[in-house]
């Protein structure tokens, strides 16, 4: 029932989703603003594996750093042009919130109005297309045969992972960027330079959510609906880490994937539930963590009790 | 017929989706211009009333004359083409209980979702209705009894038995332009009356007015319901107007497109809705015409149609975050009253 | 039956680790007027809170008119006729101050949804009823010459009164002012209590008021509770509690 390849899939896009989830939450823990680009970030880090291949450029390491630098390009260039002035503005967390959906859909359909550009000039169909970047060799473990795409995934998601804790443990600037994230006034009152602190924020979220949609796009067929695919789980992930805590953002991670694809084929093979209510896993555990946990930033929550055992309206 | 596209047919295509979009508009209105609820999901409660319609009257046709073919399959249409325009009474029969049913079912759906997020903050609020809005268009892509990526077709027109298509359209234009009013009208009497009032000191401090006695979560989970309802109308009117369904009409964008609309208009009034309505849907109709008649262009006109909603978003948001039209004073006798105190004691 | 109004009975609010509130019990008699007073940080808006049902107590009981309140809703609080204000008011920002009272009046007609979409056939006369009354408060109040501007435009003293006034419009039977004179000068705040408590004999209300401000509160009030860390520290008459040792201590501590 459950195999090898289930395992397997839990892992690859447990990391995935990992290395997608992180930068979310810590973008929002850090500026409050809960950024809906970050859908196109993963399509964009998709796009860039999927146009490379196409070019004939195999290099993988090519692709991470452009997939890196042309989203945090992106994020860098929302923060200075439409949130920084918003903010100046007075907006409140919900106006910065429609903005960034505002970002999203625009940039969604650059993405098609790019693509549609491009498919005309190679004359090829560029909105679906495979991703053949040199990736490390098959292995073989015993009587199982581990893809070089799942070795290579596991070697970029864990070296990344390591490196955001090494910065934000260990360097001056990541201490300052957990400080600004746990208390922003008090931050800055301490000195810390809070304009700093935001924009190297929104260029390691955007380029490490795009290096998470390029590793993405090894696996499955790239569409500019890449990152609204998956966005559900992303979500999901984040708020089983309640938009504030990384480490439960990881494990989480490793929780919805596991639910996925091994609560999905036990469903579907004991109780025929039919594969097509697989996203319900994710919206459902969203749903529950909200209900039972609200979580950070849940703040102005309405102090009112639902109660269904109705008290003894005692009279003496 | 002016430089070679029908003048006629296209104002009545434009005022149909004038008509729907604008209940589109209204129905967000209502809850975030009203009660400060930011809905992202609005696209969720449209296809819910447009698929409960679709696969319903399909399937009813089908029932009553006992065809027991699948609703998506291509039997069903050749036969439903043949014995649609048969029974007027029946047509209209349905259409009405169509427009009910998903009034209450996208209402109820509205309704429950509310629970869960009352108590949590915006971020979470939008994460839930824009994940279940995206969660019902997955689910349909892959639900085969309702067509899956098809969808479903030849859905049958409640006024099928009108022979000339112009007429028919015509008329349906008209017909959908009065739910449109009826909608306004209903929505105009809750912003200008006592309820309304609540609505706003929600929408200003949702703990003040708890505090003042006002029952909060039912208020917002009632608007919620009216609003969801009013978007299910709107999709059985949709599905009329097309003919069809498929789960690719109902994607975010359609939200942010009503988003920017109210946006656009100036949130809290219904008369701005309409005029984003009208502004949007006119777009949309040129992007429809230049798409027949350069069908060749590089970029999908929809497209660059789609990018420049969101950018209208953006910029309103930064330069006039009011709208076009600012919010006006509830109206309610106390004005009045007001002023004829002013006038006696000078 | 009980002899007061309102009876808190060893409330205790812990949150988390913090006990804000550790076992506290004390008694309102109708009509007077009860001071609740404490440094910093001692539970006094933390008791408001759960007298008004924003938060359930972790122990303890709350009466009033020997009814058990505690672990109601503030909405259901609110219908019972126990009011309150808040330190930083909490006005309605797109409502007119004529409106930001009339809101307080508890079922409305027009406030029904039903009756809302039936128009204003329906709920208009009551309307004029209600802007009669609401006016007639704000004269009271000194403050109606502003019934049409929003509360932004007026002064803080004018925004505490009008808070106060929202009040009584709700038919309240005990008011729970939380520092009402912070944030306006000393002559305004004695005025401010003057008029208040004036009202007091007019209409029969009780009240319960947390004020930093000992000099203005002890004028005026007939009974004092002192609150520190979380428990009833010490309560009696004014110049009673305000000469008692323990309490200045406490006061010096902060």
């Amino acid at each position: 029932m459950i195999g090898a390849t289930e395992v397997l899939n839990t892992i690859w896009i447990g990391l995935i989703y990992m290395i997608l989830a992180l930068p979310l939450t810590l973008s929002y823990r850090t500026t409050r603003i809960l950024n809906f680009v970050h859908i196109n970030f993963i399509t964009i880090g998709a796009y860039i594996g999927a146009i490379l291949s196409a070019l004939g450029i195999k290099n993988i390491i090519i692709a991470i750093f452009l997939a890196f630098l042309v989203n945090a390009s992106i994020a860098l260039l929302d923060h200075l042009a439409v949130f920084t002035p918003l903010i100046k503005k007075g907006a409140t967390e919900l106006i910065l919130m429609i903005s960034s959906l505002g970002l999203w859909i625009f940039y969604k359909y650059l993405t098609y109005a790019v693509i549609d550009i491009l498919s005309l000039l190679t004359r090829k169909n560029m909105f679906s297309l495979l991703v053949y970047l040199t990736v490390l060799p098959d292995t073989k473990l015993g009587n199982i045969i581990i893809s070089g795409k799942f070795l290579t995934t596991i070697l970029i998601s864990g070296a990344i992972v390591l490196l955001l804790y090494f910065f934000l443990i260990r360097t001056k600037l990541g201490k300052a960027i957990r400080a600004v994230a746990d208390n922003s006034i008090l931050a800055e009152i301490s000195g810390i330079p809070r304009d700093k602190v935001m924009i190297i924020t929104w260029i390691i979220c955007g380029g490490i959510a795009g290096i998470g949609g390029l590793l993405w796009g090894l696996f499955s067929i790239v569409t500019p609906e890449v990152g609204d695919s998956i966005i559900l789980q992303i979500f999901a992930v984040s708020v089983i880490g309640g938009l504030s805590n990384l480490l439960l953002t990881a494990l989480g991670a490793f929780l919805i994937s596991g639910a996925e694809n091994i609560v999905m084929t036990v469903l579907n093979t004991t109780l025929s539930i039919p594969v097509s209510f697989r996203p319900f896993i994710p919206f459902l555990t969203l749903l529950i963590v909200i209900i039972i946990r609200p979580p950070l930033g849940a703040g102005g929550g309405l102090p009112y009790r639902f109660s269904i055992i109705k008290k003894l309206r005692i009279r003496r | 017929m002016v430089l070679g596209f029908d003048v006629l047919g296209f104002l009545i295509s434009w005022i149909s989706i004038f008509g729907i979009y604008a209940i589109l508009a209204i129905s967000l209105n209502i809850e975030v211009g009203y009660t400060g609820m930011a809905n992202f999901g609005k696209v969720a409660f449209y296809a819910l009333g447009a698929y409960l319609t679709a696969s319903l009257t399909i399937w009813t046709f089908l029932l009553l004359h006992n065809l027991p073919y699948p609703l998506y399959s291509v039997e069903a249409i050749v036969a439903l083409s043949e014995l649609v325009p048969q029974n007027p009474l029946l047509n209209i029969g349905l259409f009405i209980s169509m427009v009910v049913l998903s009034f209450i079912f996208a209402g109820v759906v509205g309704y429950l979702i509310t629970y869960p997020t009352l108590r949590v903050g915006p971020a979470f609020l939008g994460i839930t209705v824009l994940s279940f809005g995206e969660l019902i268009r997955v689910f349909l892509r892959h639900l085969k009894p309702l067509g899956a990526t098809k969808g479903l077709a030849g859905v049958p027109h409640p006024l099928a038995w009108i022979k000339d298509p112009m007429l028919r359209d015509g008329i349906f234009a008209i017909i959908i332009l009065i739910f449109t009013f009826v909608i306004f009208l209903v929505s105009e009497r809750i912003g200008n009356s006592p309820y309304g009032r609540v609505l706003r000191a929600i929408r200003d401090d949702e703990i003040a007015a708890l505090c003042l006695g006002k029952h909060v979560p039912r208020v917002k989970a009632t608007m919620l319901f009216i609003g969801s309802g009013f978007a299910g109308v709107a999709g059985a009117l949709w599905t009329y107007y097309a003919g069809s369904v498929n789960p690719d009409m109902f994607v975010p964008v359609v939200t942010f497109s009503i988003w920017a609309m109210v946006i656009f208009g100036g949130l809290g009034n219904n008369i701005g809705a309409l005029i984003g309505a009208a502004v949007l849907t006119f777009l949309d109709r040129v992007s429809f015409i230049i798409n027949i008649l350069f069908p060749n262009l590089p970029i999908t006109p929809d497209y660059i149609r789609w990018m420049f909603t969101g950018l209208l978003i953006i910029l309103m948001l930064m330069f006039r975050p009011r709208g076009i039209i600012p919010e006006k004073p509830i109206r309610t006798p106390i004005w009045t009253y007001l002023d004829k105190e002013g006038e006696d004691h000078g | 039956m009980g002899k007061y109004f309102l009876e808190v009975i060893d409330v205790a609010k812990y949150f988390g680790g913090v006990k804000a509130l550790d076992g506290v019990s004390l008694g309102i008699e109708k009509g007077s007027v009860v001071g609740l007073i404490g440094p910093n940080g001692s539970g006094k808006t933390t008791l408001f809170n759960v007298i008004t049902g924003f938060y359930e107590p972790t122990r303890g009981e709350v009466w009033f008119e020997n009814e058990r309140i505690d672990g109601l809703n503030p909405n259901e609080i609110y219908k019972r006729g126990i009011v309150r204000t808040f330190q930083i008011p909490r006005t309605f920002s797109s409502l007119s101050v004529l409106e930001n009272v009339i809101i307080a009046f508890p079922n409305q007609i027009g406030e029904s949804i039903f009756n809302a979409i039936m128009g204003p056939r329906k709920w208009g006369r009551d309307e004029v009823e209600l802007a009669k009354k609401g006016l007639q408060i704000l004269k009271v109040f000194r403050i109606a010459p502003y019934a049409k501007l929003k509360p932004t435009q007026l002064s803080a003293a004018h925004i505490k009164l009008l808070e106060t006034a929202r009040g009584l419009m709700g038919n309240a039977k005990l008011i729970l002012l939380d520092e009402p004179a912070a944030g306006v000068s000393y002559d305004v705040a004695h005025e401010m209590f003057k008029f208040i408590l004036n009202l007091r004999k007019e209409l029969g209300l009780t009240f319960f008021i947390i004020e930093h401000r000992l000099e203005i509160l002890m004028e005026f009030v007939d009974y004092v509770y002192v609150l520190h860390n979380g428990k009833l520290l010490a309560e009696g008459k004014p110049d009673e509690v305000i000469n008692n040792p323990k309490v200045i201590e406490a006061y010096i501590g902060e």
